[in-house]
């Protein structure tokens, strides 16, 4: 084993807050390989469960408990008695994956068919001073592309059968990176026949990389793995060209083998060159350095400081930006294919693959045309993601001018206004994002009163607005409280200025609703009721907020209202005979953008309403109900419920909460005939709208989640009682 | 304890898995199917094992690093022993020398 390197260096005393539950994770990922970055705050009962759970998913936990035994990383006993047993669990599992590997190895070796052991098993035992520290769940071997069927049979006799079957004979040998096989108690190996799928698989040469093996020990056998300068491209592109963002424990593979002395670098440089690997092995270490807080050993800054060919970087950014989610991948590939025969072949291979594969990989429905479907989706989606990107201009202008000042000197400037919090200190971003004219810093504070903060600007508030904002949050926040709805809360606004105008808020931690309903599936029942119980929250946030905004009768606000429902009526061609009186009409002040996704539940259980308006507006309150409902209706369309029979049943469920919250404290009886066709109205109406908006801008999906959401709206209105029994009613 | 017993050399069977952290190992043979874990003393007769010991090796260096009687502690080491042996981790080491 070689030895790791610097292992005395790193020091942090204990963990920071929330935030800094990323944080602490990547300090932890990076522990041992020598940076000085320390921790202040101390861990709460709140922050570890946050940290807990990413230390598992990131597969952290030997590290994690390594960090404990040498003092760097301070947690309570209970807090080290949870770690434990997550690490346990995972040495467990590894220790059957070795098992695994014995087992297939000797079948393999029967057969002879040469191959190596790639990544978890072979870093842990090789590469890692203490093969504790690196988890692994699964077995990766290698095969030359000569020994690629042959090993496939070894393992079709060993009980493995092939998860994913190949899309046509011969697909594996030219396009194919590695088939899982699964064996009948679950257990995978992936087989492959090179590192990484997509153009930088097939741009480097497998059988060079295979002449390029060392021995490792496992257990009492010595098998093949990767030499070191070998294993550390692979730990490249696994890092870079894996997963968006890169796993952790991915990351530190890439140090980990950058600082063994065994790595050349000459041979490094040579293959990158020669592969068009320069971009990804950049990427990947660069990523590295920045995630872990670590410094590159110098030898790398040579592929750091090198210039990715044009080629390199489109290919890179179909697995690291969106374009991934866009067919970016087979596209990029398609381009790396040398040869227009070859090319087309690819094509063809995908667009008419054999039925055994459709049926696979489309959950046993085989068809065509639900696969043609998807590259049709991804043209859509990259036409809509241009219209978008052109459209957001204005606030990434605004996003430039804010990131080139020092984000730390403006959340401590910010926070001086708060009373009772400071955010002085070093302050990390952990990411940011855009969305049409807003941008956000989620940063992590290293100030013991400050967790996890977000920074918000956005190009269509004028100079006072982030002042208003403030207020505005505040009396929110204090409106909820006298009404009682103590679940649903305010994030708190910790500061602002109006040059760039930005705000400083709390960060919340949680779930965006309209997430959550889009999650929802026709079987879920537990995360149903869970459903009913927020959204029933949420008719009790609008219900006090319209309570405390009533409007007393205006004579002309009260007609500017019929006028408006008058012509909605007219657009919506519903015959002026099944018309109510429109005499009790309730107005108050609106919340605008009461919806889905402006709300947050915090896995506590609470909910956070964020983006309060920024100006007083009046209008029926039938309309931001109906707001709400459509958001629910489009959200449950673009759900899995959406695509079964369950719609009607479930979304009448979700209505029926949110009225039921909102008549405890709202102003009016939202299931009066009269009140709950006027929401239809305009939800109607709103649908409509959204569906017609989503065809206008291309947005196809999004138009057809209303779509499909509107179902039974116009029927709901049509097949209203007749207005002479609906009067009666009333004028009882 | 019996002549054998004393002069017999016992060591970790070659072809065992194992994982050590935060003072204890987890060890998994590869022909069973049961992880075993090993807590405290054991931790340290096992990485004793690491090289062939005999029982009488194992009692005397235990006896000096928890400062007990090797009379006190004879019979626990040799009880663990056993164990590790009818556990399949631990194996005499066959020496004609000897």
């Amino acid at each position: 084993m070689t030895s790791s390197p610097g292992t005395s260096s790193k020091r942090w005393s204990t963990l920071t807050s929330d935030g800094s539950a990323v944080l602490a994770a990547r300090r932890i990922a990076g522990f041992g390989l020598g940076s000085s970055k320390s921790f202040t705050a101390p861990a709460t009962d709140d922050q570890w469960p946050q940290l807990v759970r990413r230390i598992r998913s990131q597969k952290l936990c030997g590290l994690a408990a390594a960090a404990v035994e040498s003092g760097s990383l301070q947690i309570t006993n209970e807090q080290f008695a949870e770690l434990l047993e997550i690490q346990r669990w995972m040495m467990v599992h590894a220790l059957h994956v070795e098992k695994k590997l014995y087992e297939i190895g000797r079948a393999l070796n029967e057969a002879r068919i040469d191959f190596v052991v790639l990544k978890g098993p072979a870093f842990a035992n090789s590469l890692y001073s203490n093969p504790a520290w690196r988890p692994f769940s699964d077995l990766d071997l290698m095969v030359s592309t000569a020994n690629w069927r042959g090993a496939c049979s070894v393992l079709a006799a060993e009980g493995y059968t092939r998860v994913i079957p190949e899309p046509h004979k011969g697909f594996d040998e030219r396009f194919g990176k590695a088939a899982a096989h699964r064996a009948e108690n679950g257990f995978e190996i992936d087989l492959h026949r090179t590192l990484v799928l997509g153009p930088f698989g097939l741009w480097l040469d497998p059988n060079e990389l295979l002449e390029h093996t060392a021995s490792v020990r496992i257990g009492g056998r010595q098998f093949r793995r990767l030499d070191d300068t070998a294993s550390l491209i692979n730990a490249c592109l696994h890092a870079a060209l894996g997963a968006r963002p890169p796993f952790l424990l991915a990351l530190r593979d890439v140090l980990q083998i950058a600082n063994s002395e065994d790595v050349d670098w000459a041979l490094l440089a040579d293959w990158s060159k020669r592969w068009r690997l320069g971009a990804a092995l950049r990427y990947a270490f660069e990523t590295a350095s920045q995630q872990l807080e670590v410094e590159l050993p110098r030898e790398a800054f040579a592929i750091v400081g090198s210039k990715a060919r044009r080629t390199e970087v489109r290919a890179l950014e179909s697995y690291t930006t969106e374009r991934r989610s866009r067919g970016g991948m087979p596209l990029a590939t398609l381009k790396a294919i040398p040869g227009l025969r070859a090319k087309a072949t690819y094509v063809a291979y995908l667009v008419i693959p054999d039925k055994e594969f459709l049926k696979a990989r489309s959950s046993g429905k085989s068809s065509y045309l639900g696969r043609w479907k998807v590259p049709v989706n991804w043209a859509l989606t990259r036409r809509a993601g241009r219209t978008r990107s052109i459209r957001s201009e204005a606030g990434r202008e605004l996003h430039n001018e804010i990131g080139r000042r020092e984000l730390s000197d403006m959340i401590t400037r910010m926070s001086r206004g708060s009373s009772s919090d400071s955010a002085e200190g070093a302050h990390s971003v952990i990411e940011n994002w855009t969305n049409r004219s807003a941008s956000f810093w989620r940063c992590a504070c290293e100030s013991t009163s400050l967790g996890e903060v977000i920074v918000k600007t956005d190009s269509a508030w004028a100079r006072p607005d982030p002042r208003i904002v403030h207020n505005r949050t505040l009396r929110l926040e204090s409106l909820l409280a006298e009404q009682g709805v103590m679940e649903v809360g305010v994030p708190r606004v910790l500061g602002w200025q109006s040059d760039p105008p930005a705000i400083l808020m709390e960060h919340i931690t949680g779930t965006n609703l309209s997430k959550l309903v889009r999650s929802a599936a026709p079987d879920d029942t537990d995360l149903m009721d869970r459903l009913l119980q927020i959204i029933s929250s949420c008719g009790r946030a609008l219900g006090a907020l319209h309570r405390h905004g009533q409007v007393e009768d205006s004579a002309e606000m009260l007609a500017a209202a019929r006028m408006d429902i008058h012509r909605l009526v007219r657009r919506l061609m519903i015959s002026r005979g099944k018309l109510y009186p429109l005499e009790t009409l309730t107005l108050a002040e609106s919340y605008g953008d009461f919806a889905l996704y402006n709300f947050i539940a915090s896995p506590e259980g609470r909910l956070y309403l964020i983006d309060p308006p920024l100006q007083r507006t009046v209008s029926l309150v039938h309309k931001d109900v109906a707001q709400f409902l459509t958001e629910v209706r489009a959200s449950l369309g673009a759900s899995a419920i959406g695509r079964s029979n369950d719609m009607d049943r479930r979304l009448g469920q979700l209505r029926e909460a949110f009225f039921e919250g909102y008549i405890q404290i709202g102003p009016v009886d939202l299931r009066t005939p009269e009140n709950a066709w006027l929401v239809t109205l305009y939800e109607t109406h709103r649908v409509l709208a959204k569906v017609a908006k989503g065809i206008r801008r291309r947005k196809y999906r999004r138009a057809m989640d209303y779509a499909r959401a509107c179902q039974g709206l116009r029927l709901t209105l049509t097949r209203m009682p007749t207005s002479g029994n609906a009067r009666t009613e009333l004028s009882q | 304890v019996s002549r054998d017993v004393v002069f017999a050399r016992f060591r970790q069977l070659p072809q065992l898995s194992q994982r050590e952290f935060a003072g204890e190992v987890l060890v998994l043979n590869p022909d069973c199917d049961d992880v075993e874990h090993l807590q405290g003393t054991a931790v340290h007769v096992w990485k004793m094992l690491e090289t062939p010991r005999t029982l009488p090796d194992l009692v005397m260096v235990l006896s000096q690093q928890y400062a007990a009687h090797e009379a006190d502690i004879g019979e626990d080491v040799e009880a663990l022993l056993d164990d590790l042996i009818a556990r399949d981790l631990v194996e005499e080491v066959v020496d004609v020398d000897v």
